[in-house]
């Protein structure tokens, strides 16, 4: 919906009687800045049947080229013809595909009809239908709270007053009539919080359901490897409290959807179940080995209750065979490369490079064909549904590098306008699975269009070389992190930072150098003291770096495993750990306490002090002042043969003591810290709460 | 209401849905009606203000970088790409074949590149861009166009038939600088600027003198007139002091007509009293001061500026007037209101800086002017029109631009190009530099710059930032100062210029920060606590002036249109403002004066010649805590700097392996190694 302030504002004020509200218009203005000034450049519309010659753009000024065309409501499309070229319009966040080009869709919104927009999680803007009738004050409805306060203004606004919220989420359906009797909705979300939530002070513990915790605690391992294990969402629910313990916030679980019974044949020749939860066969229902929708409401209610977030894990690029939508559309146009199954990642011809968008993971799982404008559709709404049902707060896309770039944005966008308002964000981060120093990559799908954050892969890898394996100079990790920041300044993206997921051995397995190997035979859970140390390490840049802490469930255990499925085994009861594995444990709550307390830690700028062969060390900075709680050192050190000499300037003056538990401590007359080999420390100023 | 398609929404809701939303019905009434029956424009073309083009670019995908250490944070901005790509043209007997087309932007139709004959054909290679189509044509013994019949062909769409070449591309793709403007345009990478504070410059003309009874004055600070002014600035002008430094480039303050009869407390309550001296005071914006002489001289500093090749900007102070000011005793409904929140909206005070900095006054007697209101908005552009129409300047430096409506500045652009731009032929970029004083938020300083619709550049406080930690007080190593550059080049986009500096008027003059001891260990201190007592004076070692004269050659070896703030070529001493404005220094210059400003001529000699070092592509070569090693690259030339901060000789590893010859010393050096000495840079082109 399109307000138009001038005009309406003539008729207000040069006479007419009506209430000063912005009034929908049924007009839409499309810019665009050919690269050149000879350029023809018109707009061709499908509403229109694309024909030519109707919208020629004008010239603007200033190398700008605009028109005005008044689309239809619903799904519509346009593009601009620059001097025989098609393309879709730059500055517009959806696409879809029109004869195989690209062309901008638009979700046009009924101007005849008035709207409501959140403007914060207490206040609304109502929009009038293009006739301009008010709002009826009365009309105003707020749905699930009998206690709220409501107000209006002469200009629209809509502000709501709640009371006593009990902590947690809470999402109220808002609905208006104007005084003709015409409805408009929105859907507005508070959080009753200590603290106003920003995804930078995000803890993540990514869960494979299956192999968390079933109904009587901790699991029997699978037998085999490859079989379900009989984790559920209730065992997980049962367990939030100790996720949380670790500082936790946030809980991304693996795919919730109803996935095929029985095993299908990998890669590898060997069968395997569908535990994992990346087979959907349905859409819109749970898993009946993970439980029923109504666990995954006690989950979520759990969870939030906790001031924990809930990311769930969405699989938009295929689904399993024996899915409805397979029978329902069979091959082409829903699905791609359908005459020739064959094609399978990375198999044979059908190499990852040429066909990461059209080939299938394995013959039974067939690639959605994003082109296709009902499987975007379709696909976007079940997406969103997970969301609506469920009330989550973020989604966790998967294989985000083999879709069109279209699909994401169309994800993104359809959650910004149905779940999204300023002061409510629902965070998506990608799977974009990239070597190391692929950092342009992650940028391709990051920015206002893209995504909230992608799982920063080359960080990961950094880490692994130069903590688990020892290779390197530590100096690698400030430069990949200074990479980072210069390929990723201006998206506003939140990175997930990890130190390994479900696709990768284990990293305490890679640090005692037995990660490879079959991942049919399992790596021996280490009792060498300096896996351990190496564990922490890592934990610890995680924690510590800039964006979203990732812990995959058992990394603060320093958990066995060679690749998939040895990386996935089932968690341990703890009665069953080793102590320097409860010493590792201890140690990530204390990095979880350390990083909830620290402002800097979460949302402080990086600055590099000390970026040599043996030793990290860097500087976490909040904007405010630079000191007190505003600023923390942390240094990781590897085997440094002399001191580590900080420099001070820009530093608070005085001591600074490792809120980590090493005891160590310096002041800043006299800046060297003896750091003891393959160990980290993360220094708080001496006044801060947070060293205690 | 959702982010719209193709809409502005930030120019949109910052010009007319927020200022109306704004709680007070009042306002909204009053708002209302000069929007809708003032003479609000809707400009041009009736379409609006245009959306930001400077959305985030998430590139291509790529391939991948590598742990490269040269490339760390350097993004090349993707109209910057570019592919080798070999041209060749059946020999015909020609004598001489050039390549011209806008492979290169709109100079390689004019200059392109000459052919060589290999056999039976004329070949080239050049750069095309990477993934776009190229227009070109032959131009045959220097004076016949003509095509490869046997190649694609199109038409210009002017009548012309051109060769067509396919968009091309590469991996990896090359990065190259920014194109050339067109052949007599003037390329403003290459400005070096000179800040003159005129009233502390030079005085001309007694005549014209002004003293403001009761303002302040202790030792070198000064609250009063000191006589400064534009006969001065013109005399110096035509003595050619100015070229002689080497800066090609004049930012005069304030002219317009100030309270230059009122006396005012500082800001923050500093306990001094102070005139209008600076010009930040705006009266009328219609009138000349009358403290710094006529209109008529005004014109000739312009006049004679040009004849000796300076450009010149002109301080625009837009924020507020005074309030004895007419304008606002006029029209006070063009200014916000002091009240707000029960109280006196005071910056720092009752209001806060940024979060009322749209509408708090800087002081009591300031008040803020208000260009959501258009008829404000149209008053205060048209002067800004009217000072750059009558003087012929080239360009402006627009004063706290972060304080007004974004409405104001993209409507003094668009009347700009309306207006000014149309006067001269060629058209000239009129460049505008805004202040947003802000030493660590590039983001925030970026969403002021776009050539187009706003500002040509700011001035690059994260740069000075960087130069002076760096390099005056060591908090941080010449490999950082070689990330931050990496990461600086191209952020504010392929055609932004940006002014990188190291003093400027509102911080202590930096030769204390190239003292040892620091006079202020903050290089961002604002030195108030010794500008009316103690004092600093000149410093007399000479490593002081080394420092500060290599911290010039960082400034004046990278991108973004150095600023040197008057005085500092001298090293002039003085605490913060005011005591950071003492009258020039015309004579009697101290052995490390002289030198400092002997090695910042010298430097800009270099850089007048060799473009490659405001206008190429730097790759660093080397970098360590002490010295950094780059080379600055254009297709015409290679430069290689290295600068060594540190207090004893290093060398630098990785010049070409060969006959160098070294420009700051003037003698012959021999690749890969060279010695750079304590605290000093070397320049080096091959022999």
């Amino acid at each position: 919906m399109r307000t138009q302030w001038l005009a309406f504002l003539a008729v207000l004020a040069c006479g007419t009687p009506t209430p000063p509200y912005p009034v929908a218009s049924c007009e839409l203005t499309l810019w665009y800045k050919p690269s050149s000034s000879l350029s023809r450049v018109e707009a061709v519309t499908s509403w229109e049947n694309w024909q030519t010659g109707l919208h020629v753009l004008d010239d603007a000024g200033q190398g700008w080229r605009a028109t005005r065309v008044t689309p239809p409501t619903g799904e519509v499309e346009y593009a601009f013809i620059d001097d025989g070229v098609w393309l879709a319009d730059p500055l517009a966040p959806t696409t879809a595909f029109h004869d195989e080009t690209e062309v901008t869709l638009l979700f046009e919104s009924d101007c005849s009809m008035p709207s409501l927009a959140v403007t914060s999680p207490k206040s609304l803007a109502f929009t009038s239908a293009n006739d301009g009738a008010a709002l009826d004050p009365a009309s105003i409805d707020v749905s699930g709270d009998t206690a709220s306060m409501v107000s209006t203004d002469d200009m629209g606004d809509i502000n709501l007053a709640f009371d006593s919220l009990a902590p947690g989420k809470h999402v109220f359906e808002v609905s208006a009539r104007d005084l003709r009797g015409r409805p408009a909705t929105a859907r507005l979300t508070a959080w009753n919080e200590p603290r106003a939530w920003d995804w930078n002070d995000a803890v993540i513990y990514q869960v494979m359901v299956d192999r968390y915790r079933g109904p009587s605690g901790a699991l029997a391992a699978p037998n085999p490897i490859s079989a379900f294990a009989g984790g559920t969402l209730a065992g997980l629910t049962a367990n939030l409290d100790a996720i949380a313990s670790l500082g936790v916030n946030a809980i991304w679980v693996s795919p919730l959807y109803e996935n095929p019974a029985g095993t299908f044949p990998g890669t590898d020749g060997r069968e395997y179940s569908a535990y994992h939860g990346y087979w959907p066969k349905a859409s819109r229902s749970i898993d009946a080995r993970f439980g029923a929708e109504a666990d995954v409401d006690a989950f979520i209610a759990a969870a939030h209750a906790r001031d924990m977030r809930v990311i769930f894990d969405v699989v938009p690029h295929h689904v399993h065979q024996e899915h409805p939508y397979v029978t329902a559309h069979p091959g082409s146009p829903w699905f791609t490369d359908w005459t020739t199954p064959s094609c399978v990642c990375g198999v044979g011809a059908c190499d990852w490079n040429t066909h990461v968008r059209d080939c299938w993971f394995e013959t039974y799982l067939p690639t959605f064909d994003w082109h296709d404008l009902d499987v975007a559709d379709t696909v976007t709404d079940d997406v969103a549904w997970w969301i609506d049902r469920f009330d989550a707060d973020g989604l966790r896309i998967d294989a985000v590098p083999m879709m069109p770039r279209a699909a994401n944005r169309r994800i993104v966008d359809a959650v910004r306008r149905r779940f999204d308002h300023p002061g409510q964000r629902t965070y998506i981060v990608g799977e974009n699975f990239v070597g190391p120093i692929a950092y342009t990559e992650l940028r391709y799908d990051l920015g206002s269009f893209g995504l909230d954050g992608e799982f920063d892969f080359p960080m990961m890898w950094a880490i692994r070389y130069a903590i688990a394996e020892g290779g390197g100079a530590m100096s690698t990790l400030d430069l990949a992190e200074h990479s980072g920041e210069a390929a990723w300044a201006g998206s506003g993206a939140v990175m997930a930072r990890m130190i390994g997921n479900h696709d990768v051995t284990r990293f305490s397995s890679v640090s005692a150098g037995d990660a490879d190997g079959d991942g049919w035979t399992p790596a021996v859970q280490s009792t060498d003291p300096l896996v351990y140390a190496k564990q922490r390490m890592a934990l610890a840049l995680s924690f510590t770096l800039p964006g979203a802490a990732v812990v995959y469930y058992g990394d603060e255990i320093g958990l066995a495993g060679r690749q998939d499925p040895d990386s996935r085994r089932v968690m341990p009861a703890d009665a069953a750990l080793n102590v320097a594995q409860l010493a590792t444990r201890a140690f990530t709550a204390t990095l979880g306490k350390t990083r909830a307390c620290s402002d800097a830690l979460r949302r402080g700028a990086y600055r590099t002090l000390v970026a040599d062969v043996e030793t990290l060390a860097f500087a976490r900075e909040a904007r405010a002042s630079g000191v007190g709680d505003d600023a923390a050192i942390v240094i990781v050190a590897r085997n440094p043969t002399a001191p580590v000499t900080l420099p001070t300037q820009g530093l608070a003056k005085g001591m600074w003591r490792d809120a980590l538990g090493t005891g160590l401590a310096f002041d800043t007359s006299s800046p060297t810290v003896a750091m003891p080999q393959q160990t980290v420390a993360v220094f708080v100023p001496d006044a801060s709460a947070c060293g205690r | 209401m959702r982010a719209l398609v193709g809409v502005d929404t930030k120019s949109l809701t910052r010009q007319n849905a927020d200022a109306v939303r704004l709680p007070a019905i009042t306002l909204f009434t009053s708002l209302v009606l000069l929007l809708a029956c003032g003479d609000d424009k809707t400009k041009p073309g009736d379409y609006g203000y245009p959306p930001d083009a400077n959305i985030f670019n998430p590139g291509d995908g790529g391939t991948g970088g590598a742990y490269d250490s040269s490339t760390i944070g350097f993004v090349c901005p993707p109209d910057l790409e570019r592919c080798a790509h070999d041209f060749t043209l059946p020999f015909n007997n020609e004598a001489s074949v050039e390549l011209r087309g806008d492979y290169g932007g709109p100079s390689t139709w004019v200059s392109g590149a000459p052919m060589t004959r290999q056999g039976s054909v004329w070949q080239v290679t050049v750069d095309v861009p990477y993934g776009k189509s190229v227009q070109y044509k032959y131009f045959v013994n220097g004076t016949t166009w003509t095509i490869d019949a046997s190649a694609p062909t199109t038409s210009d769409g002017g009548g012309n038939t051109n060769n067509l070449l396919a968009a091309v591309t590469c991996d990896p793709a090359v990065c190259d600088a920014p194109p050339d403007p067109p052949p007599g345009v003037f390329d403003w990478r290459s400005s070096v600027m000179y800040f003159v504070f005129v009233d502390r410059f030079f005085n001309g003309s007694t005549s014209n003198d002004c003293h403001v009874s009761g303002t302040s004055k202790s030792g070198s600070a000064s609250g009063d007139y000191e006589g400064g002014d534009w006969a001065g600035v013109t005399q110096k002008i035509d003595a050619g002091y100015f070229e002689d430094l080497g800066v090609n480039t004049l930012w005069v303050t304030v002219p317009v007509k100030n309270a230059d009869a009122d006396a005012y407390p500082g800001t923050g309550g500093d306990g001094h009293v102070y005139s209008a001296y600076h010009g930040y005071w705006p009266y009328d914006p219609n009138a000349t001061e009358s403290c710094f002489g006529t209109s008529t001289e005004l014109a000739t500093l312009v006049t004679e500026a040009h004849k000796h090749g300076l450009k010149v900007l002109f301080d625009f102070a837009m924020v507020h007037v005074t309030i004895d000011s007419p304008t606002y005793v006029s029209n006070p409904s063009w200014f916000w209101p002091n009240s707000f929140n029960s109280g006196d909206c005071i910056c720092g005070q009752n209001c806060d800086w940024n979060a009322e900095g749209y509408r708090c006054w800087f002081a009591s007697y300031l008040p803020h002017w208000n260009y959501t209101v258009a008829a404000a908005r149209d008053y205060s552009v048209a002067s800004a029109v009217n000072l750059a129409k009558t003087t012929n300047a080239d360009g402006f430096r627009l004063d706290a631009i972060k304080h007004v409506d974004s409405s104001w500045l993209l409507e003094l652009r668009t009347d700009i190009q309306a207006q000014i731009v149309p006067l001269q032929t060629p058209n000239q970029r009129f460049y505008m530099v805004g202040e947003t004083y802000d030493f660590y938020d590039t983001a925030f300083i970026k969403s002021f710059v776009d050539p187009a619709t706003k500002l040509d550049g700011q001035f690059d406080f994260p740069a000075r930032r960087n130069i002076v930690d760096t390099m005056l007080l060591k908090k941080q190593t010449m490999s950082d100062l070689a990330n931050f550059y990496a990461s600086n080049d191209f952020y504010y986009g392929s055609t932004a210029v940006m002014s990188a500096f190291l003093g400027n008027h509102d911080l202590p003059r930096v030769v204390h920060l190239a003292q040892e001891p620091p006079v202020f260990t903050d290089q961002a201190a604002d030195g108030k606590n010794l500008a009316w007592s103690s004092q600093p004076a000149l410093p007399t070692d000479q490593k002081t002036f080394d420092k500060l004269a290599n911290a010039f050659a960082v400034l004046l070896t990278n991108q973004g249109a150095p600023l040197i703030y008057y005085g500092d070529e001298y090293g002039m001493p003085g605490a913060g403002d005011p005591d950071n404005r003492r009258f020039m220094q015309w004579s009697g210059y101290s052995i490390g004066q002289q030198y400092l400003h002997d090695r910042i001529k010298t430097l800009l000699g270099i850089r007048s010649k060799h473009a490659a070092l405001y206008k190429g592509i730097r790759t660093t070569l080397s970098a360590t805590s002490d010295a950094w090693l780059f080379v600055q690259e254009t297709l015409q030339e290679q430069i290689y700097v290295g600068i060594n901060r540190g207090d004893s000789d290093t060398q630098v590893t990785g010049l070409p392996n060969q006959a160098l010859e070294e420009l700051v010393t003037a003698t012959s050096a021999n690749g890969p190694s060279a010695t750079v000495p304590a605290r000093q840079t070397r320049i080096w082109i091959k022999q």
